[in-house]
């Protein structure tokens, strides 16, 4: 297993981090699949409800034998799902704020994308899985780049 | 890591509408859906982190995804569904795709990314061509009260008027630029500004807002505030500050921003105002403060790490590597002499705000 390689990715892991326990309880699972067919899907489009939503239910009754690329893409569902909510949405459904349970997925998220091989994988799902975790990053509030020269300012 | 995404991409052949004849439907339009997602949103962090090379480019033909429901797709299908003539559940991402598979062809996008690639981009219809389709196509047959129909119609009309601002500087670079066309940019970011507000200030489209945020539109901001700085009483401008008031409002007021993005943004409009101040100082009306400007400086603090003179030389400096997010401008005319900064005043005007 090319194991140096992930730690590309997300930097380096500690021991192996049993992630069927970072999922939400079902309820929430159920709650943030809603949210992510409201608020994003119609957005983004790049999963298929009619075949995914079976896959997720049935995952969701026994979240210990879930193949490694669909616990990718519901970990990268929750954080993309999580993005869209507001601070008082996240407080009254699951009783955080939005940020720490934003953390906490993509903390999963990163983990079940190592999991699958991600780097090596060729399969759509845990790449849609990516693809959420990036989204989820929100890096319109950490791009500067060049935005900080006082050259910017004026002209 | 988003470039780490987009090799994975390619190395599933996603860009390349060959691979795709050898899935099933399903399976193929997923896959087209999932190419240009990731081109848009590869596009949208290229323009965030100032960096001109994105995948929107002409080098691959991946076709644009279907404006069809997703239950019109099934697992045993032979043959790819037909298209609606009206709008389907999946209308915002054809229609973004469609507008950017145009754009990535364009020559006056490929002017300001990779000029090289011109060579091989497919003729593409003229910006009023495509707004004309679009209509036809689908906006005539939008309901404002249909959340995703509102953001498409929005964000497509804002995209739009950014691609008019763009192919203005495409076809105005010289240095020396007749009030005409200055204000003609101006409209155009007017525009983008007007769209954004729309998209920002709506409650329709509450659960999208996560989307509208990512396309904050600091270029219209830019550059309304560069030219106001060198032209201060042109006629245009009370039509500027209102737009920018109004988006602001819409963006900023419920938000409690400390991002290093809405401090630039800020500083930029708090130097406009002042040069506005400056050129108006002798007029018989005094210009009250907007709301916008005194929220900003009520948000940033005392502005003591301004300096009390700027530095000439350094801004003389900076005009060789002009600094837009996107696009990366070509270098209007910056007419130094036109503003005496030394009769600024740049401390904090007090009993303001």
């Amino acid at each position: 297993m090319h194991e140096g390689n992930d730690q590309l990715l997300f930097g380096p892991r500690g021991s192996n981090i049993d992630i069927s326990a970072l999922h939400p309880d079902q309820g929430q699972i159920f709650k943030l699949w809603q949210v992510y067919l409201e608020n994003v899907d119609p957005l983004l489009k790049v999963t298929h409800t009619p075949t995914l939503q079976p896959r997720v239910l049935d995952a969701a009754s026994d979240l210990s034998r879930v193949p490694p690329p669909l616990e990718a893409l519901m970990f990268g569902i929750y954080c993309v799902s999580t993005l869209s909510l507001t601070d008082d949405d996240c407080a009254a459904f699951f009783g955080t704020t939005r940020k720490d349970s934003l953390r906490e997925h993509q903390l999963g998220c990163q983990q079940a994308l190592i999991n699958c091989g991600i780097l090596r994988s060729g399969d759509r799902d845990s790449l849609t899985a990516l693809f959420f975790y990036l989204v989820s990053l929100d890096p319109v509030r950490t791009i500067t780049s060049r935005l900080n020269r006082q050259d910017f300012i004026t002209s | 890591m988003l470039g780490l995404a987009v090799r994975i991409a390619q190395r599933m052949e996603l860009h390349n509408e060959a691979s795709h004849a050898n899935h099933p439907p399903l399976e193929a339009e997923m896959r087209r859906r999932l190419w240009w997602a990731l081109v848009l949103f590869d596009q949208r962090i290229s323009e965030l982190s100032d960096a001109k090379v994105s995948m929107l480019n002409p080098t691959w033909d991946c076709k644009i995804p279907l404006n069809i429901n997703d239950f019109d797709l099934r697992q045993e299908m032979k043959a790819p569904p037909t298209e609606h003539d009206r709008p389907s559940e999946a209308l915002f991402a054809t229609v973004r795709s469609e507008i950017n598979d145009t754009i990535r062809h364009n020559s006056f996008h490929l002017d300001f990314t990779i000029p090289a690639l011109k060579a091989i981009a497919k003729p593409s219809e003229s910006l009023a061509a495509m707004e004309k389709r679009l209509e036809d196509k689908y906006f005539k047959f939008c309901s404002m009260d249909n959340p995703l129909h509102f953001i498409t119609v929005w964000m497509s009309r804002g995209l739009l008027a950014k691609m008019r601002l763009l192919e203005h500087y495409a076809k105005h670079s010289s240095p020396q630029q007749t009030d005409e066309n200055r204000d003609e940019a101006n409209t155009h970011a007017i525009d983008i500004l007007i769209c954004d507000t729309m998209l920002a200030s709506s409650t329709i489209i509450k659960g999208f807002q996560w989307l509208v945020h990512y396309y904050f539109p600091l270029p219209a901001y830019m550059n309304i505030a560069r030219d106001l700085q060198k032209r201060p009483t042109a006629t245009i401008g009370n039509r500027a500050w209102e737009a920018m008031a109004e988006n602001y409002r819409a963006r900023f007021s419920d938000l409690d921003d400390e991002s290093p993005m809405f401090a630039v943004f800020g500083r930029l409009l708090i130097y406009t105002w002042k040069a506005r101040e400056v050129a108006f100082r002798n007029s018989a009306e005094r210009l009250p403060e907007p709301y916008m400007i005194a929220s900003i400086k009520q948000r940033l603090g005392n502005f003591e790490d301004y300096p009390s003179d700027p530095d000439r030389s350094s801004m003389q400096n900076a005009e060789s590597s002009s600094s837009m997010a996107v696009p990366d401008l070509p270098s209007m005319d910056f007419d130094m002499e036109a503003l005496d900064w030394t009769a600024i005043d740049w401390n904090p005007i007090p009993g303001l705000g």
